[in-house]
């Protein structure tokens, strides 16, 4: 019965707990992943019945023991878990799971935003994603439509290049910057320096990426730089969703991305990329790096430089508002 | 009623009604999920629709997960996310 139950309520820094429920989700052969932020637990005589976790605005480890399946426990969980992010401002919850729990999930209040043969994403408001997909862009897409999805953190001769080529080849290029505050950069300057750096080719279009192109939702393994057994269907989603709704919706037929030398997780998206894009009738075309004395042009190796405060090497590796912004940042001086 | 900020209230366990209110800015939108939708969803959405006219709600987004709640049971659910989202 129902109140036979007891419900724990465990937060990052309850190391001991958070071990129980992973113990528990091992049972059932679901990995703990202890990025996550909250962790709920039905417990029944000492035992974890089912167990529900958060990260961010992602339910995450959801498991519920064998013995206690079909007594709606799913339901408590979810319940208060969207009540308890709610209370943390996560309006918005997400999720993937396995195409066998689609059905339950969506009667717990979440649609299907996109789904590949392994994995479906869903989200509990219905209208985001196409209220998303409308707010994109106001601009006519006629013509060749391109595309370039960048972190610009922060832009570099090597990006600039690689935009200029795409800009060149097509009469529309949009570039979509990732818009997930993770990066060292903050995502406003980011954009600013962008403008900056791209005003002068007019058919450059600068896009928020917002929540559905790489974002800590849609692409999780991208900022952990984790290399697991996920990292395939988190890539496979993220391009089934700019395949299938973002490119249709903007007229895209070309996605440019630059060799990636040093990040094995970009390098394998990438890869997938390169599968997945053709599927949908969008060119995949990969241009080689820039280089800078034999050595690609990269924001980590700009970073690096400003950090050991050498701005007369960065300075003919950048355009010139990333200069400025630099030298600002880093407390230096600059001649105009 | 003027609305402030989203709120929500109830469960989605069995006879209980979950329900979302969203201000916003546009004409109002009502999104049903009901196990007895075939049979209810129609009174569901007749017995919301009464209430935002009560209590003189306009402009909103109301999502609702039911799992089988009786009429007051919506009634109250919605009245109070309601009131949360007019605090």
């Amino acid at each position: 019965m129902f109140y036979e139950y007891t419900k724990e309520y465990i937060l990052k820094n309850d190391e001991i707990k958070r071990h129980k429920s992973a113990l528990f989700l091992k049972t059932i052969d679901i990995e703990f992943d202890t990025n996550v932020d909250v962790t709920i637990n039905i417990v029944k005589n000492n035992q974890i019945a089912a167990t529900i976790s958060a990260e961010k605005n992602l339910i995450k480890c959801i498991g519920v023991a064998p013995d206690f399946r079909s007594e709606g426990l799913m339901n408590i969980l979810f319940s208060d878990l969207i009540s308890y992010q709610y209370s943390k401002g996560f309006y918005n919850l997400a999720l993937f799971t396995k195409a066998e729990y689609e059905t339950i999930i969506a009667s717990l209040g979440f649609y299907t935003i996109c789904k590949t043969k392994n994995i479906v994403f869903m989200e509990n408001h219905k209208n985001k994603f196409r209220d998303y997909l409308q707010n994109l862009t106001q601009s006519d897409c006629k013509g060749k439509v391109a595309s370039i999805v960048m972190n610009l953190n922060p832009i570099t001769n090597g990006h600039l290049y690689l935009i200029e080529k795409a800009s060149s080849e097509n009469d529309v290029l949009f570039v979509f910057i990732v818009s997930e505050d993770r990066s060292v950069v903050p995502f406003d300057i980011r954009y600013q320096l962008a403008e900056a750096s791209t005003r002068h080719l007019k058919n450059v279009i600068l896009v928020k990426g917002g929540e559905y192109i790489i974002s800590s939702t849609t692409f999780p393994s991208y900022f952990k730089k984790d290399y697991n057994s996920w990292i395939r269907n988190y890539c496979e989603l993220d391009l089934t969703i700019f395949s299938k709704h973002i490119a249709k919706k903007l007229n895209i037929s070309k996605r440019y991305v630059g060799t990636e030398p040093y990040c094995k997780v970009t390098n394998y998206y990438n890869k997938v990329m390169s599968e997945i894009l053709p599927k949908y009738n969008i060119e995949y075309i990969e241009v080689s790096r820039l280089l800078s004395e034999d050595d690609a042009i990269s924001a980590s190796r700009v970073r690096k430089l400003a950090d050991e405060g050498d701005f007369k090497a960065i300075k003919s590796l950048v355009p010139e508002a990333t200069y400025k912004y630099l030298i600002s940042i880093n407390g230096g001086s600059y001649e105009t | 009623m003027k609305l402030n900020k989203r709120a929500i209230a109830g469960t989605m366990t069995s006879s209980d009604v979950m329900i979302e209110v969203i201000p916003w800015g546009k004409t109002s939108e009502i999104n049903i999920k009901s196990d007895v939708e075939k049979q209810y969803g129609d009174q569901i959405l007749d017995l919301i629709n009464s209430i935002l006219r009560e209590n003189d709600v306009d402009n909103v987004c109301i999502n609702v997960v039911d799992k089988g709640a009786l009429d007051f049971t919506i009634s109250a659910r919605l009245k109070t996310a309601l009131f949360r989202a007019a605090k």
